[in-house]
């Protein structure tokens, strides 16, 4: 039972929960769909695929940028779930971004972010991750722990995600990891997007 | 009125310590050890916030659009820079609305204390060591003019070289500083920008500017023969400095005139 918690220094009333569930089901992932869709409050998370995610780094970044329009009053969707995801995407469309990066029936490895108040302590962090896992289908999933190396090695479409981000003529520093690299530039083009 | 603007830029900045590193006409610059979203303890980087603050002689919402495209133009040729493999800090963060952008710090500390641009290292080298035409600054203005080379093979002009927005580290050159920055294939504006940094070099490094000029035309004529890009690039090299003449004689002549 793993997962990654963080803050942010400009954002102390806020802790930051992410966690990856593995061999989650086709069905399941319906359910998680129509959940959201209806707006129940059991689904109020932010979840992922995996495909066109590279780095630890890149979530934390689309977190945060997700909590600074939220505070510059600048969201341009409606909830910060839903804003996270946009702030993942190259892409200056919600329905789109919701297409590449939010869950799908065909993908079972499922990333699940959720900003909580900054008082919740580790009993309610591994509160909140069992019922996560109760949620995707208990003891059929696994929890992994997210990091860059599992990212790398089983999780992210290269192909893919260059595509998206359209990296195909990037130039990659191999004075550094290719994951870095890229990672970088995801995150640039993040910043970018609708610019 | 410095004073101000860096309270403004603390709010903005909640509960992130900085540095002062340097106070332009149109942006403040300012050092930290935080990274805005992804802190570990044993990381040591550290990383520089630009910070363009609101320009009270300005109309509140005409000010907010000319900050945020000014923002947003350097983020995009930083973006492009990373793409295309010349080396410029990466960006980190952005956040247009209050003209912030959060980058990888580039360089180190000189030995006098200052900040590693091209400015302040050959300073040091010229008033403390007295080592100025060395084979290191050969190769250091050399490796400079290259980068410039590879900047505009790619069609992009920087629109403020000086040796002050040229940053130096182990791995070499770095670009910073793309406010003025655009886009062009014209030998014309490669020329100026060449040009613009060849006054900035004469003025600021009066004593030995012809040397580190004709090191850094090298540099430039180096990264247009090398064969990583087209076989144009020699005919467009020749162009340019047929180019940077006419901009010479045109710069005199104005000189001469007011
Ligand atoms: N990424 C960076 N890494 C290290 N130092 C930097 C960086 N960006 C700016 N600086 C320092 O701040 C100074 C001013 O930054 P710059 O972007 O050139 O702003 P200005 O438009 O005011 O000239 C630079 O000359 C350099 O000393
Ligand atoms: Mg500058």
């Amino acid at each position: 039972m793993v997962y990654l918690q963080t803050k942010f220094p400009q954002f102390p009333e806020y802790t930051i929960f992410i966690s990856l569930y593995r061999g989650v089901q086709k069905e399941v992932i319906e359910g998680v769909k129509t959940g959201l869709i209806s707006g129940d409050e059991k689904y109020d998370f932010c979840f992922l695929n995996t495909t066109h995610i590279i780095s630890v780094e890149q979530l934390y970044n689309a977190v945060h940028k997700a909590l600074l329009n939220d505070l510059n009053e600048s969201k341009v969707a409606k909830t910060l779930n839903t804003e996270i995801i946009l702030n993942l995407s190259p892409i200056n469309n919600i329905g789109d971004a919701l297409r590449r990066f939010g869950v799908n029936e065909n993908q079972s490895d499922v990333i699940v972010i959720k900003v909580l108040p900054s008082g919740t302590n580790e009993a309610g962090l591994d509160k909140l991750n069992n019922s996560v896992i109760e949620l995707l289908g208990g003891s059929s999933v696994s929890n992994p722990t997210l990091n860059d190396d599992i990212i790398f090695s089983d999780l992210v479409d290269m192909k893919k995600l260059k595509k998206v981000y359209k990296l195909n003529d990037a130039k990659i520093d191999f004075s550094q990891s290719i994951q870095n690299d890229i990672s970088k530039l995801v995150i640039a083009c993040c910043h970018l997007r609708g610019c | 009125m410095t004073d101000r603007l860096v309270d403004e830029a603390k709010l903005l900045l909640r509960n992130v310590s900085f540095q002062i590193v340097s106070q332009g006409a149109e942006a403040l610059v300012f050092k930290t050890n935080i990274h805005p979203y992804f802190n570990d303890d044993q990381d040591e980087s550290s990383y520089i916030i630009k910070y363009r603050p609101r320009k009270p002689y300005r109309h509140p919402k005409i000010d907010k659009s000319i900050t945020k495209s000014r923002t947003i133009g350097e983020v995009k040729f930083m973006f492009k820079l990373a793409k295309a493999g010349i080396r410029a800090p990466r960006v980190v963060s952005t956040d247009y609305f209050n003209g912030i952008i959060w980058m990888e710090h580039i360089g180190y500390s000189l030995p006098d204390g200052k900040e590693s641009t091209l400015k302040n290292w050959l300073w040091y080298l010229e008033k403390v060591r007295g080592e100025s035409l060395s084979e290191e600054v050969q190769r250091i203005c050399v490796e400079v003019g290259y980068l410039i080379g590879d900047l505009h093979l790619n069609d992009m002009i920087h629109g403020d070289l000086t040796s002050s927005n040229i940053m130096l580290d182990k791995k070499g050159p770095a670009l910073i500083d793309f406010g003025l920055s655009s886009y062009s294939a014209l030998p014309e504006d490669k020329a100026v920008d060449l040009y613009v940094l060849e006054r900035a070099m004469n003025s600021t490094h009066a004593d030995y500017a012809s040397e580190y000029n004709s090191w850094l035309l090298k540099g430039y004529e180096k990264a247009h023969s090398d064969g990583h890009y087209s076989k144009q690039a020699n005919k467009s090299f020749v162009e340019i400095i047929k180019r940077l003449e006419d901009v010479r004689l045109r710069g005199r002549k104005r000189s001469m005139i007011g």
